[in-house]
């Protein structure tokens, strides 16, 4: 899936405990990631990667991210991701 | 067949009570994409759901894994089922099952994707919920449409709005359609397993409302709340003077296989096949319960 499919602003998570706000935004030059949380200092590494991982998979090489996290599992993260990438898209629910 | 005495229902969209639903011992957890979910998350709840079962540090005990997809008439359903089939899932919950052709478009799409993603045709399960009256009228084909069918069961609270009525506490609102479920399951062979009970502080009406659904034959129920499984465990668990009866049973019954007698009696009780067969469900039940070792 080409990155151009990126149209709008994409957004999945919620400010619960154990997840993450992922807001996607088209973008240019490869992906950038902001990660705003309490366990950002030791785990803000691992989301990036693991976000960095997940857009990669979906064929999405340009995009800028920001998360807002709290102590998600690498699991929650590729989930929120990838919903944040395909309403990005514009998929239907 | 599989116990199933309690099945704990898990917000899909949820992170943190689908990672912890694992620790409270539910036979069955169902994480859930249909009513706990709004529209507008039904993609995030499905890919939270989908990661989740790949997710393999996620530890589920020994409760058997399941989900409650979207009905296959809604625009939600397929996908649900694209994303969540996968080695960990063991069954799939069918809402608003209101006719075998229902429980076959779904066994043959589950076929295909299985067929497709390389896993074992046949090992996931099937579960119908019945909510509608023209489900209930239709529950005996619905148990009957598949080889992957190991329950029926019944969706409460929808019902009792399409039948018109209100829950009351007696259950007399639900009574003839829990019968008729309960006929429908057993004579195609499989469980019969009971709604939830919706107010979660009353624990008491719950194990009232539980004591009398195994008593008339239900096989288990549902639970909206953790707090609810082990209310839901006790009702099912039967008590010192049903399993000493039940041993007695199974006692005679060997010792007249011993001695080559065709008939076996307890006292002056003869032992029948129906009797047997009370005994040996209500050793199940006590067995799962922990009262009794494995190898009883």
């Amino acid at each position: 899936m080409p990155d151009e499919k990126l149209v709008k602003e994409g957004v999945a998570g919620t400010d619960k405990k154990m997840d993450l706000i992922v807001t996607i935004f088209p973008g240019k030059g490869g992906i950038e990631v902001e990660v705003e949380g309490k366990d950002v200092e030791f785990f803000g590494e691992d989301i990036k990667r693991v976000t960095a991982e997940t857009l990669k998979e979906m064929g999405i090489e340009n995009a800028k991210v920001k998360i807002v996290e709290r102590s998600p599992l690498d699991f929650t993260i590729r989930a929120r991701v990838r919903a944040a990438a395909l309403r990005a898209m514009g998929v239907e629910e | 067949m599989r116990l199933r005495r309690s099945r704990l229902y898990v917000p899909g969209n949820n992170p943190s009570m689908l990672v912890n639903a694992g620790v409270y011992g539910a036979d069955v957890l169902t994480f859930d994409l249909e009513d706990s979910v709004s529209p507008g998350e039904k993609l995030a709840a499905r890919l939270l759901v989908g990661e989740l079962l790949k997710e393999k540090t996620v530890d589920f005990g020994r409760s058997e894994v399941t989900v409650r997809i979207n009905p296959l008439s809604t625009p939600y359903g397929k996908k649900d089922l694209l994303e969540i089939v996968c080695e960990r899932l063991e069954g799939i919950y069918l809402p608003k099952t209101e006719s075998e052709e229902d429980v076959i478009k779904l066994d043959e799409l589950l076929t295909r994707l299985e067929e497709e993603k390389g896993l074992e045709v046949g090992r996931i399960k099937l579960f119908a919920i019945i909510e509608t009256a023209k489900g209930v009228l239709n529950a005996y084909q619905i148990a009957s449409a598949s080889k992957r069918l190991e329950a029926i069961t019944i969706g409460g609270e929808d019902l009792t709005a399409d039948l018109g009525g209100e829950r009351t506490p007696d259950g007399m609102t639900l009574f003839t359609a829990r019968q008729m479920i309960l006929l429908a399951a057993r004579a195609a062979g499989v469980q019969a397993l009971d709604t939830v009970y919706s107010d979660i502080k009353d624990s008491d009406g719950l194990y009232q409302e539980a004591v009398t659904v195994r008593k008339m034959g239900y096989d288990g129920k549902a639970a909206i709340h953790p707090s609810q499984i082990e209310v839901i465990h006790r009702a099912f668990t039967p008590t010192e003077e049903e399993i000493e009866y039940a041993r007695r049973v199974i006692e005679a019954l060997e010792t007249a296989k011993k001695e080559g007698s065709g008939v076996a009696a307890l006292g002056s009780k003869m032992i029948d096949r129906p009797i047997v067969k009370r005994a040996e469900r209500i050793l199940e039940r006590a067995k799962a319960a922990g009262l009794l070792s494995r190898e009883e």
